[in-house]
C-alpha cells in the first residue's frame, strides 16, 4: 500500500528543499563571479588560530563563569539540612 | 606606472607580511593558545579533579585565550597594516599605484607564485639552516 502524496504531505515538501538546494548549489556554481575570498596561508594560519582562542575563551568562559556557579548554587540548594531546627 | 613596480610592490607586501608575522612571534601565539586549551582540557578531562579546580582552570584559560585572540588580531592588523601604510605612502609621493598593486597582488598568476615560493622557501630554509649549524668535518 503506498502512501498518498499530497501538496501538503512532509514528503513532498522535503522533496521541494531538495530540489531547491539542488537549484541554488547549481545555480551558484555555474554562475561564478570574482568573489575576492582568497586566503592565503599566512593569514589562514591566523583566522583560525585566533577563531580557535575566540570560541575556546567563549566556551570556557561559559563553563567558568556560568556553569560552574549555578551548578555549585544548585548542589548548595539541594544539600540536606543539618543543624538543630 | 609600470607592471614592475606593481609586482615589486606586492612582492613587498607579502615579505614585509611574512616578517612581520614572525618579528610578532606569531606562531609562538599559536602553539601557545594550543598549549592553553590543551591544559585546560586536560584538567576538564580529569576525573579526580574537584570542580573548584575546574572553574577555576576554565576561568583563567577564558581569560588567556581571550587575551590571546585579541593579541593575534592586532598582531596580524599590525603585520598587514604596516607594509599596506609604507605602500600607501609611496602612492601619495607617486612612486607606485596603490590600487595597481593590490591588482596585482590578488592576480591568479602573482597568488600561485607566492604560494609555491612561500612553501618552497618554508620547507627548505630550516633544512638550510640545520645544514649550516652542522659541524664540518
Amino acid at each position: 500500500m503506498s502512501q498518498e502524496l499530497t501538496p501538503s504531505s512532509p514528503d513532498l515538501r522535503a522533496q521541494e528543499r531538495a530540489w531547491w538546494g539542488v537549484s541554488m548549489v547549481l545555480a551558484l556554481v555555474l554562475t561564478p563571479a570574482m568573489a575576492h575570498a582568497y586566503v592565503g596561508p599566512g593569514l589562514g594560519m591566523g583566522a583560525i588560530g585566533s577563531a580557535f582562542a575566540l570560541i575556546g575563551a567563549v566556551f570556557m568562559g561559559i563553563v567558568g563563569f556560568i556553569w560552574y556557579p549555578i551548578k555549585r548554587l544548585l548542589k548548595a540548594f539541594r544539600k540536606p539540612k543539618t543543624g538543630d531546627e | 606606472m609600470s607592471d614592475l613596480t606593481a609586482y615589486a610592490g606586492a612582492t613587498f607586501l607579502v615579505v614585509a607580511f611574512i616578517w612581520l608575522l614572525f618579528a610578532f612571534r606569531v606562531p609562538a601565539h599559536l602553539k601557545r593558545v594550543m598549549a592553553v586549551s590543551q591544559e585546560a582540557a586536560k584538567v576538564m578531562g580529569d576525573p579526580n579533579a574537584t570542580d573548584d579546580e575546574k572553574e577555576k582552570t576554565a576561568q583563567k584559560s577564558s581569560g588567556q585565550l581571550f587575551g590571546l585572540f585579541l593579541l593575534l588580531v592586532l598582531t596580524f592588523a599590525g603585520a598587514l597594516l604596516v607594509p599596506a601604510g609604507v605602500l600607501w605612502l609611496l602612492d601619495v609621493v607617486h612612486l607606485l599605484s596603490l590600487q595597481r598593486v593590490i591588482a596585482v597582488s590578488m592576480s591568479v598568476g602573482f597568488l600561485v607564485t607566492a604560494t609555491v615560493v612561500g612553501c618552497a622557501v618554508s620547507f627548505l630554509l630550516p633544512k638550510l639552516r640545520s645544514l649550516g649549524r652542522s659541524p664540518v668535518k
